[in-house]
């Protein structure tokens, strides 16, 4: 993408991490707020393709990468825990 | 004209393409009433944005860079519903209240009615106790 482009994503996507940050902290229901934190991750994950897509370096995708999958176990363990206050079987 | 000088303005249109869906995400989570709602908002446009995002650095970049953003893509596709169906169904162990305006409960547990018949515990106390396990028949 041409360099304006990666900017301006940049900047748009910092910006719905920062309203995301708002409504995690806004939030009424536990739930909600582990689903703003998994949406939280994507942003990030998000923000981090645009950045190795802009600076043509594919190191940070595996820093998204590991995010992604540590966003996965971490919505997973929070939600169970809270409703059946057991993870496992 | 060539094809190969067209697809940085094709990159350029997915990325804004991208940057409209995952917006429309936000809004959708930001204004829906209740958990069921947002996790629609979630669960499906914050996650074709990135997915779309993803496509537009594949178009640019060589071998290794395409490689590693379809195991992205693909960690989020396996991952991303999963994660939603556990956010929902926890909410529903928690009885949740459906707030949204014409919301029906075909569960049977009365999670869309008005009159509170089964309040959710506001108190931190009551939330510790061991959660009801849901069962076939419905609670009343």
């Amino acid at each position: 993408m041409h360099g304006v482009f990666a900017y301006v994503a940049s900047v748009w996507i910092t910006a719905l991490l920062v309203v995301m940050v708002i409504v995690l902290i806004r939030a009424r229901s536990p739930m909600t707020r582990i689903l703003a934190l998994d949406v939280l991750t994507l942003y990030l994950i998000a923000l981090l393709v645009v950045y190795a897509s802009a600076n043509e370096s594919r190191y940070f995708l595996d820093a998204a990468l590991i995010l992604g999958l540590l966003s996965f176990v971490a919505s997973l363990v929070t939600a169970r825990y809270h409703s059946e206050r057991k993870v496992f079987d | 004209m060539d094809l190969e000088s067209l697809i940085p303005w094709i990159a350029d249109g997915l990325v804004l393409i991208a940057l409209l869906v995952m917006t429309v995400g936000a809004i959708g989570i930001v204004t829906m009433p209740d958990i069921y709602t947002k996790l629609h908002a979630a669960s499906k446009a914050v996650f074709l944005g990135v997915i779309l995002l993803a496509l537009a650095a594949m178009l640019l970049q060589d071998m290794a860079f395409t490689l590693r953003a379809a195991l992205i893509c693909m960690a989020l596709i396996l991952t991303t519903p999963v994660a939603s169906h556990v956010i929902g169904r926890a909410a529903y162990l928690e009885r949740e209240h459906m707030t949204t305006p014409g919301a029906v409960d075909e569960s049977g547990h009365h999670l869309a009615d008005e009159d509170d018949a089964h309040p959710i515990p506001d108190d931190g106390l009551a939330r510790r106790e061991p959660p009801v396990i849901l069962s076939d028949e419905p609670a009343r």
